[in-house]
């Protein structure tokens, strides 16, 4: 059996949707009519509702917007209706205000297209990739945990952990701060091409306050992109170096 | 090796674009020779016979393709860059590049609709990122767009955006 296929326009938002409505009557931005163009809406979702189409909230909140503006034009001027709305979209509340939006939208829609040029010619366009393995450039929005993964990082502090434990614990005023411990990596990978062995950031006699803060110094130095982290294999070493 | 060649190797094995700087330290050059070389490079490249180019792409450099030759490179590629934006996400987008920063509900006003889902799918493919607090009440995220951004679009930075009238 061949199946049924139906082409509809997609509309990405309720001013799409006015923006088909308008074009379609071959009407001007500025000349359109509130009631003409509110009926023409009303029709358009009725469809959509005819052939089955869920209909997202903003589209009928449009449609209330419509039916608001065309209903004040009925009224008499001097009638001010009470309004109490807590809508998060600014509300429309003239023809011209509509016409503004509709204006706005236009110009982020073309800008739309005007990219949609953009993304089919650099599609055209192939760069190499050797597949994510350059050294030297590091995209400056990522974080680098060269050759490291999160959780290879986590096991080499619960070893710390485990190992520690065991020892006989002196209890320290507690006058540990990330910031100090954060300086104290610093120091240590400074004038270290090599790097630093991660181990070797821990001193033997840090407790597991001691511990944990250099750990969070640590992360805290690879989120600032001050320090990077690399392994040579797995179960390798992690060596912690200053990021040039 | 001459400055030429060896900045042509750099732009050649890069997948990243390398900025007139990032080069100048690497071939230990001043970046003036090398912004001349890059332009002499990239005249070269522009002739007929040559099937790669040079481009310029969020601030550097690299070698890519020519689009005349897509058809051939896709023959070998299939499928390679089938993906492309929703209207959706390229509106919300057209907005965050021309109105950045900006928040959600500024995004929203312009759309009439939510956006919640498409920022999240601009932002897990590192199109946008938050770029800072808005000094209003709740702080509200300010959105801006990335250097991902302007590499999937083919463009040398944000004054290169397409220009229209804007909306008055």
């Amino acid at each position: 059996m061949v199946d049924l296929q139906v082409n509809l326009p997609v509309f990405s938002g309720p001013f799409a949707l006015l923006f088909h409505l308008i074009e379609k009557a071959e009407v001007d931005i500025y000349e359109i009519s509130v009631a003409e163009i509110t009926s023409q809406y009303l029709q358009a979702l009725r469809e959509m509702q005819e052939l089955n189409l869920e209909i997202a909230a903003e589209f009928l909140v449009m449609a209330a917007t419509l039916l608001k503006l065309k209903s004040k034009k009925l009224l008499p001027e001097t009638v001010e209706v009470a309004e109490t709305e807590e809508e998060e979209m600014p509300v429309i509340d003239s023809r011209e205000e509509l016409v503004q939006r509709l204006l706005e939208y236009r110009y982020f829609r073309d800008v739309a297209a005007e990219l949609r040029r953009c993304e089919a010619a650099q599609k055209r366009v192939y760069i190499r990739s050797l597949g994510g393995k350059a050294l030297l450039v590091n995209p400056d929005e990522e974080i680098t945990l060269a050759g490291v993964t999160l959780p290879a990082l986590l096991e080499a502090f619960q070893r710390l952990l485990t190992e520690r434990e065991r020892q006989p614990q002196e209890i320290a005023p507690d006058d540990l701060s990330v910031q100090d411990k954060m300086q104290a990596v610093l120091k240590a990978v400074r004038g270290k091409k090599d790097g630093v062995d991660f181990r070797e950031l821990f001193s033997p006699q840090a407790g597991i306050a001691e511990i944990i803060t250099t750990f969070i110094a640590l992360l805290e130095l690879i989120r600032l992109r001050k320090i990077v982290v690399w392994q040579s294999g797995p179960f390798g070493r992690l060596l912690v170096m200053r990021k040039s | 090796m001459e400055l030429k060649p060896l900045l042509e190797a750099l732009l050649f094995v890069t997948e990243e674009p390398l900025p007139p700087a990032k080069l100048a330290e690497l071939v230990g050059a001043e970046t003036k020779a090398v912004r001349q070389a890059l332009q002499e490079l990239q005249k070269e490249y522009a002739a007929a016979d040559r099937g790669l180019q040079v481009i310029e792409l969020a601030g550097g450099f690299q070698l890519a393709t020519k689009p005349e030759a897509a058809a051939v490179v896709e023959k070998l590629y299939t499928g390679e860059k089938s993906f492309t934006l929703s209207q959706a996400a390229l509106e919300t987008l057209a907005i965050i590049a021309y109105r950045q920063p900006v928040t959600r509900v500024e995004i929203e006003a312009v759309r009439g609709v939510k956006v919640d889902s498409v920022l999240e799918t601009l932002q897990k493919r590192r199109f946008i990122r938050v770029a800072g607090r808005k000094d209003a009440p709740g702080r509200p995220v300010l959105y801006g767009t990335t250097k991902e951004f302007l590499k999937y679009f083919g463009l040398k930075d944000l004054s290169e955006l397409p220009q229209l009238a804007p909306p008055k």
